[in-house]
């Protein structure tokens, strides 16, 4: 469930522009692809996972790497985790704004996600679950409205021709919900607290092909209703499709896509804040949580707002810098653990 | 320990309440109800004035009291107010009409746009894209090209009912359905004018003069108000001459330029290749044996196929049609009968899809979607056109039509109603 809600909330407002604007018609396919890379980083989530069940990847960094190259990568995931719910805050601030409250200062909007967010966090990870437990029926069935309602005024031959100029465009379509998905990474911090891991991975399966199915029908609608070329220029295409959607006395159910994306995003923010609390006790053996959470909410609401100046500039470091700095956390470090883990001979640890 | 987080938590709850405190009442983006003025439409034009470009936005906004009608009098006055002013560009036009309004535009509720001639002859992306980039327009926001100048739209006003009613009702139920016109909604033109394989059509109003007898019957409510201390006309055109909205025709672009327009009957013949029509009222005119005929066409789609024989692109048009036959000059109409009305039908629709794809070879515009069926159905071919050159996928090909009408109601007589007619 917080996989879902934690990947969704962001996939589905962003995907379709994303994908669209690199592979046109058959961004859906893309879309389809990048769920390869989800069950990839699944998978090594759970190799890692399965040899160290009692320790955090930050933790099991040092054992592998040794203290310094060890403490090294594991500040560089926490760094990934800290970039994250930046981006992520800046993401709901620029929407909230540009859609909502246009006058409404983006600092105060950042402020406030993150004291939600820090007020979950603290709370710990129960609470989150919880809380992603109630949205999530209510997630997942605006998302479904949305769709079959977009659904009737579908004109599936918008989708055609099929892989035109080759398989090229649709590899670079999937890089970015590739990225996206692969935030399941988080698992690898999330093991050692879970009662039941063999359950945790076969939720992450469930999760990631929902999410695929969803993003997926959700690309192929929009395209399918606005064309192959329009969605792509729009910064949020999906809140156009929910604004497009009128059946009978049915229409203005962007309210819809503010309920999923508010919703969605302070669950993704409250986890990545636990888990950044997390790592920096590790790391660092700080223990006073008034000053990490102190200098989550404060470092949160300055730099999701001062390095960027306008949706683009967080649209241009989106498809620009982050897919090679996330993949290199979500798959060639857990990749690397796995394989030097294997080297020394770790075995799997069989958990009741 | 345990002290630190109680700290932490009345901080955190603190924080939440004085947050809320601020937000609950909108922020900073707060609006109330009773400060806002309803833009229902908006009109842009444009002219040039040694070499600049002046734009010129107009805008009808909604009086709910004139609305719900004053002491009585419901109906007797436009509930929508005409506002205009001008600027070098349309955001500057739209703050110089607003700066006169004593509340906030609000253009949640707006019904659409009306652009004027030289707009769409000379800037239509500036428009677009203005409008396009509002955070409050939506999708289904109407488009009407105004014959002449937007700003005579809005002050002509509605011919019964608000404008902006008005021209909603006929884009969702109305355009394809009588055969007029058509009604584009901003998305369909956005994605016509980005797309790389089809032609921007627009439905077309225009302002003429209220016929005397309509005049004299009160059929008309007059034109919206004008406010906002413009020394405009309320009406349009001449300050004494009474006008109403026609909507009837189609402009057709190439690329984002306006090149000409459709007649009544080449814009049937638009609606017959590129919308289905399922809930139509469109009466024509039929002629067989030298005697007129209506053929009120219910249903309507039609299906293009592209079609490449040793690198020669021809298409074929299938058009399948369901009406109904009850005005008629008193033919009998046995089974047999029928057959034979069917022929004459599918000559006449016939003509008009040839003159619609006829007006679009002249116009050098695809705007009846064959280079997009070519796009679709065989990419290889379309793409040896070229990005510039994909028209002549369409201007140079052979294009057949075919027509499958069914009469499928003939009202409540049978064969024929046994009229005695006179020997002479």
């Amino acid at each position: 469930m917080i996989f879902l809600v934690t990947i969704m909330s962001t996939a589905v407002l962003f995907i379709p522009s994303i994908t669209v604007e690199r592979a046109k018609q058959c961004a859906w396919l893309a879309v389809l692809l990048s769920m390869s890379a989800g069950l990839i980083c699944l998978g090594l989530a759970n190799a890692l996972g399965k040899r160290f069940p009692q320790q955090t990847l930050v933790q099991y960094c040092e054992l592998l790497l040794g203290k310094y190259i060890g403490k090294a990568v594991a500040v560089g995931f926490f760094l990934y985790l800290f970039v994250v719910s930046n981006i992520v805050t800046r993401e709901f601030s620029d929407y909230i704004n540009i859609v909502l409250m246009p006058e409404t200062p983006i600092m105060v909007l950042n402020g406030l996600l993150a004291v939600i967010a820090v007020y979950a966090a603290a709370k710990g990870l129960e609470v989150i679950a919880r809380v992603a437990q109630f949205i999530l029926p209510l997630f997942l069935g605006s998302i479904l409205i949305i769709i079959g309602l977009g659904l009737l005024e579908a004109q599936p031959g918008k989708l055609l021709p099929l892989l035109e100029n080759g398989p090229g465009p649709v590899i670079s379509g999937a890089l970015e919900p590739a990225t996206l998905i692969g935030q399941i990474i988080i698992l690898t911090m999330i093991f050692p607290m879970i009662n039941l891991p063999q359950r945790a991975v076969k939720e992450g399966i469930i999760a990631i092909v929902w999410i695929g199915v969803l993003l997926t029908s959700l690309t192929a609608v929009t395209i399918s209703v606005f064309g192959p070329i329009l969605p792509g220029d729009q910064l949020f295409p999906f809140v156009t499709l929910a604004k497009h959607i009128k059946f009978t006395t049915i229409q203005r159910l962007e309210f819809l896509v503010i309920f999923i994306w508010v919703s969605g995003i302070v669950v993704k923010v409250s986890i990545f804040f636990y888990l950044e609390s997390v790592a920096i006790k590790q790391i660092f053996g700080l223990q006073n949580n008034i000053i990490i959470f102190g200098f989550l909410i404060v470092s949160h609401t300055l730099l999701s707002t001062l390095p960027f100046n306008n949706p683009q500039e967080t649209n241009f470091v989106l498809s620009n810098f982050w897919p090679p700095f996330a993949l290199v956390f979500e798959f060639f470090v857990p990749a690397g653990l796995l394989a030097i883990a294997i080297i020394r001979g770790k075995k799997v640890v069989l958990r009741k | 320990m345990k002290n630190k987080n109680r700290i932490l938590a009345l901080c955190i709850i603190l924080s939440l309440i004085l947050y809320s405190l601020v937000l609950c009442s909108g922020c900073w983006s707060s609006k109330e109800v009773e400060n806002l003025a309803l833009v229902t439409l908006v009109g842009i034009d444009l002219r040039k004035e040694n070499g600049r470009e002046i734009w010129k936005a107009s805008a009808l906004v909604l009086f709910p009291q004139r609305a719900q009608g004053e002491g009585g009098q419901s109906g007797q006055l436009s509930a929508e107010k005409y506002f205009e002013g001008e600027g070098p560009t349309p955001q500057t036009a739209i703050l110089a009409y607003s700066k006169r309004m004593s509340r906030t535009p609000f253009y949640g509720y707006i019904s659409g746009y009306i652009i004027g001639e030289n707009v769409a002859r000379e800037n239509l992306i500036h428009c677009v894209e203005s409008v396009a980039r509002y955070w409050q327009t939506r999708p289904r926001n109407i488009y009407f090209l105004a014959r002449g100048q937007a700003c005579d739209v809005l002050k002509a006003g509605g011919a019964l009912d608000r404008l902006s009613n008005e021209l909603i009702e006929f884009s969702d139920y109305r355009a394809a359905a009588t055969g007029q016109s058509v009604g584009v909604y901003r998305y369909q033109l956005e994605e016509w004018l980005t797309s790389n394989d089809r032609d921007a059509v627009l439905g077309v109003i225009q302002p003429v003069p209220v016929p005397e007898a309509e005049n004299n019957s009160g059929g008309s409510q007059g034109g919206a108000q004008s406010g906002g201390g413009q020394s405009g006309s309320s009406m349009g055109g001449n300050e004494n001459t009474p006008m109403k909205n026609v909507i009837e025709g189609i402009a057709v672009f190439r690329d984002d330029k306006l090149v000409g327009f459709l007649n009544r009957e080449e814009t049937e013949g638009f609606l017959l290749i590129s919308r289905e029509i399922t809930r139509g009222q469109m009466a024509i005119a039929v002629e067989k044996d030298n005697q007129m005929f209506t053929y009120f066409l219910s249903e309507s789609k039609s299906k293009i196929k592209p079609i490449v024989n040793n690198g020669q692109i021809s298409y074929q048009v299938t058009i399948q049609t369901k009406g109904g036959v009850n005005d008629q000059p008193g033919f009998t109409l046995g089974i047999k009968e029928i057959h034979e009305l069917e022929e004459a039908v599918n000559e006449r629709l016939k003509a008009k899809a040839l003159a619609a794809i006829e007006k679009a070879k002249e116009y050098d515009s695809d705007f009846l979607g064959f280079a997009e069926a070519l796009h679709r159905k065989k990419p290889k071919v379309w793409k040896t056109f070229g990005p510039s050159n994909w028209r002549e996928a369409f201007t140079k090909a052979d294009i057949e039509v075919i027509v499958k009408s069914k009469i499928v109601n003939t009202g409540t007589i049978g064969d024929k109603l046994e009229i005695q007619r006179n020997p002479e």
